[in-house]
């Protein structure tokens, strides 16, 4: 028996997937896409008679008849692919799992030529030696749809670039949508961009007073109402009457009310939420986060990155909950798994991303970047916390009255860490935990200072990176494989700047 | 606002992922809504148009200025920009430089936010905040945010002697007074603070300012070679050049020879003296030309040979020439 060729899009990826497949088997990459639509910029000329539609490469007037070229820089790859394709039995087509590997293992086939059924299309939404046996043991024919769904977002791409001239790009980015991504995203940044600078700030005030009983037990209350309406003050003055009433006023605890509440641990990650919690926690581009992701996944060590499902596979769940078990002990493990529903678009069988192992502790991998290790480390815990239990608190609120106005105090105080022992949370300014003094309702509580002070209304906040992405994903606009390069594309182009994180839309003349 | 198109194309190619449309009938529907899209909009487009501040009159022809975005940012021109030289062309610009406080770049994005909206004036028209720009010590022009879209406008006058500058002042090469940071439409450069003075010098990617520039020095023997012009002694980033007179218009430059520059050496600065001094031929009796080295930032001049390199150069060292034979360093550092 001959031996098989597997080919994949990557050499890293090449490389692990080389260490689980015998010896019968050759693993080579295509190193990226291997032919694209013409671009003019690749020096020869086009010939007419072999590309009637020109630079644009496709027709849409005939039949979206497309002319696809080689790439100039893969002809020594394809060489070697063609000539190893010859001599085995078997082609495997084992590219990634979403439509663009969909597309890329069929232009492989395209190329390389020969009997269309030697090729074999393998696809496994991660490189560990269970996956990658399972899915030779069971290899499945390209999917034509996927490749033309691909085909058509290529053709429309490449029209709209064709046939918009880049200025009239920019009046379409804000006033009509081309069916195209990068548009709207601009659009988004514009229209938030003219909310901020119509937006008139307006004054209000605060009014903080710190309280104590006759034991000298304090506490710190906000006034919230005023003869039952929402105490706002909209300037000194309006404050200032206040204070001069809430200064003579007596206090009196007026109500308490004790509760239990609860926080539920996170789904586990799809791209859109990796790269917010990426952005977030470590300061990471959209684009930084989807190259560290990729070299993970790549070397094995998470799953498929670019994913809006959050499936977990049955076996990955059962390790976690073993590991959670061992690690943490029973009372961490909740009776049941945690189970997070896709939204509907969720468009093919992938799973959340994960890691492939997760008894595979952050740091213990060998040789990885310190930046790689952290977003592992990120993934990791996100992915341990949605198997844990909800943390648990203790939460009280204070109610106190004083002449015409109503004072609150609000506390809390953790009883169960839960998912929190893995996934310490995210604390805005002042947003510590406090447990209430013991003050009985119908005691009375002296003033101790009043304390106003003075804020403007905000406008809506500028996208992030992350945040455009989430906004886009909302209105079901993108996909997981699009998102990076959309952010890229609409930076690049010169439509929107970032500035210290934040999007700013470019004047445009 | 209409996301739907562009949702449910998104949404279609799922379902011809999915098998259950056909691609190119998706292909189809969408190429025809775009173009009948693309031309209305080619009915609708908007040019470039500027916006026009009667309050401002151009220095040089007193019609009014109008404020123009370019990629390079926003600046006035003369509104005769327009016109044909027979009616009185004029191309007249005036830099804008920033009048807003210096953009502090803090943690809390949104109070920086808000306080910069409450510093701004509103706009006339439609209420959105302006944009506020210097054009001299007494005139700061205030421009809707919606620029070009809203053509709202106010000029303010005043006193507003850069007030609040606190950013780095250098001496002026030419007379004396101080020179500040200022942004133009090309970016950030230093701008002498004397009135009578327009001496500018640009802040180099290190943050220094650029060292000063040499003033052309006119060289009438030197003919052109292609246009009928003669040549000036120019200082550029890449160190002395000759260019045609009426340089950029006429695009010909090309490196002096040594013997070119030498009935010179009292016009030029003390700094290049040196470089009248470099011996004339070299050994085999090219002429020596004056380069540039890009890595080293310095003049050394090279043998040339009917325009290829000789293979000799000399560098200027420890206050002498120094000639290195026919290296290939040379020769290579040459064909640069
Ligand atoms: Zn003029
Ligand atoms: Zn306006
Ligand atoms: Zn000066």
């Amino acid at each position: 028996m001959g031996k098989s060729l597997v080919i994949v899009e990557s050499p890293a990826k090449a490389k692990t997937i080389n260490k689980y497949l015998g010896k019968d088997f050759v693993v080579r990459s295509s190193v990226g896409h291997i032919r694209d639509l013409p671009t003019s910029g690749r020096g020869k000329p086009i010939d007419k008679k072999a590309n009637p539609a020109g630079k644009m490469g496709v027709d849409p007037e005939h039949g979206w008849k497309a002319y696809y070229e080689v790439l100039p820089s893969k002809e020594k790859v394809l060489a070697e692919l063609q000539k190893l394709a010859a001599e085995a039995d078997e082609v495997y087509l084992a590219t990634d799992l979403d439509r663009e590997g969909e597309a890329i293992a069929w232009h492989l086939r395209e190329v390389i030529g020969g009997d269309p059924a030697r090729f074999k299309r393998v696809t496994f939404s991660e490189i560990t030696k269970t996956a990658i046996q399972a899915a030779f043991a069971q290899p499945g024919t390209l999917n034509m749809s996927r490749v033309n769904a691909q085909q058509a977002r290529r053709f429309l791409d490449r029209v709209v670039g064709f046939m918009l001239s880049p200025l009239l790009w920019k009046k379409v980015a804000r006033n009509l949508s081309a069916g195209r991504v990068q548009s709207v995203a601009v659009r988004l940044v514009v229209e938030r961009e003219r909310e901020v600078k119509a937006f008139v700030p307006e004054e209000y005030w605060e009014m903080f007073a710190d309280l104590a009983d006759a034991q000298g037990t304090g506490v710190r209350a906000q006034v919230t109402k005023f003869k039952g309406e929402a105490f706002k003050p909209r300037s000194q003055a309006d404050s200032d009457a206040a204070v001069a009433v809430l200064e003579s006023a007596s206090y009196q605890i007026a109500s308490r009310e004790d509760k239990p509440s609860k926080s539920k641990p996170p789904a586990p990650f799809i791209t859109s939420s990796l790269q917010q919690a990426a952005s977030l926690r470590l300061g990471f581009s959209v684009k930084k986060t989807m190259t560290l992701a990729q070299r993970l996944y790549e070397a094995g060590h998470i799953t498929y990155m670019r994913t809006d499902s959050r499936n977990l596979s049955q076996d990955a769940v059962n390790t976690c909950r073993g590991f959670i078990e061992g690690q943490y002990g029973p009372q961490y493990l909740p009776e049941k798994p945690n189970v997070y529903a896709s939204s509907g678009s969720a468009q093919e069988a992938h799973e959340a991303i994960r890691p492939t192992d997760v008894r595979r502790e952050p740091g213990e991998i060998q040789n990885l970047e310190k930046d790689q290790e952290r977003l592992y480390d990120l993934i990791w815990r996100q992915f341990v916390a949605c198997q844990m239990p909800p943390a648990e608190y203790d939460t009280s609120a204070i109610t106190v009255a004083a002449a015409d106005y109503e004072l609150r105090a609000r506390g809390r105080v953790l009883r169960f860490d839960g998912f929190f022992k893995i996934l310490p949370p995210v604390r805005k300014k002042g947003d510590d935990d406090l447990e209430l003094p013991d003050l009985k309702p119908g005691s009375d509580v002296a003033l101790q200072k009043l304390d106003p002070s003075q804020h403007f209304t905000k406008p809506s906040a500028r996208f992030t990176e992350a945040s455009l992405v989430r906004e886009l994903e909302k209105k079901s606009i993108g996909r997981p494989s699009t998102y990076a390069s959309i952010i890229s594309t609409i930076q690049d182009r010169g439509y929107v700047k970032l500035v210290n994180r934040r999007f700013y839309a470019e004047k445009m003349g | 606002m209409d996301y739907g198109f562009t949702a449910g194309l998104e949404e279609e190619l799922d379902k011809v992922a999915g098998g259950e449309l056909e691609w190119k009938t998706v292909l189809d529907t969408w190429y025809k809504q775009f173009t009948a899209k693309l031309a209305t909009a080619d009915e609708n487009m908007r040019g470039n148009q500027p916006v026009e501040i009667p309050e401002i009159t151009c220095p040089a022809c007193e019609r009014p200025m109008a404020v123009r975005t370019a990629s390079t940012g926003v600046f006035m021109s003369c509104t005769g920009y327009a016109l044909s030289k027979k009616e009185g062309k004029c191309t007249k610009t005036i830099n804008l430089v920033s009048g807003d406080e210096a953009e502090a770049v803090g943690d809390d994005d949104e109070e920086h936010e808000v306080n910069a909206l409450r510093d701004k004036r509103r706009c006339p028209k439609c209420g959105t905040a302006m944009d506020s720009w210097l054009i001299d010590e007494e005139r700061k022009l205030h421009i809707c945010g919606n620029n070009p879209d809203c053509t709202g406008n106010e000029v303010e006058k005043g006193q507003f002697k850069i007030k609040g500058y606190d950013g780095p002042v250098i001496e002026c090469d030419k007379c004396g007074s101080d020179m500040q940071l200022r942004s133009g439409r090309f970016g950030k450069y230093f701008g002498c603070t004397a009135e009578d003075c327009k001496n500018t010098r640009k802040l180099l990617r290190s943050g220094q300012a650029a060292p000063p520039k040499m003033d052309p020095v006119p060289m009438p023997e030197l003919q052109c070679q292609k246009a009928d012009d003669t040549y000036v002694l120019r200082d550029g980033a890449a160190g002395l050049f000759l260019a045609a007179k009426s340089y950029p218009r006429v695009r010909e430059t090309r490196n002096p020879q040594v013997r070119e520059i030498k009935p010179h050496k009292d016009e030029l600065p003390e700094k290049y003296h040196f470089l009248a001094d470099a011996p004339e031929l070299d050994p085999d009796g090219n002429p020596m030309v004056i380069r540039f080295s890009r890595k080293t930032s310095d003049h050394y001049v090279a043998g040339d040979k009917d325009g290829k390199p000789s293979g000799h150069a000399a560098y200027f060292e420890n206050g002498k020439w120094e000639l290195k034979g026919a290296t290939k360093g040379a020769a290579k550092a040459k064909k640069k």
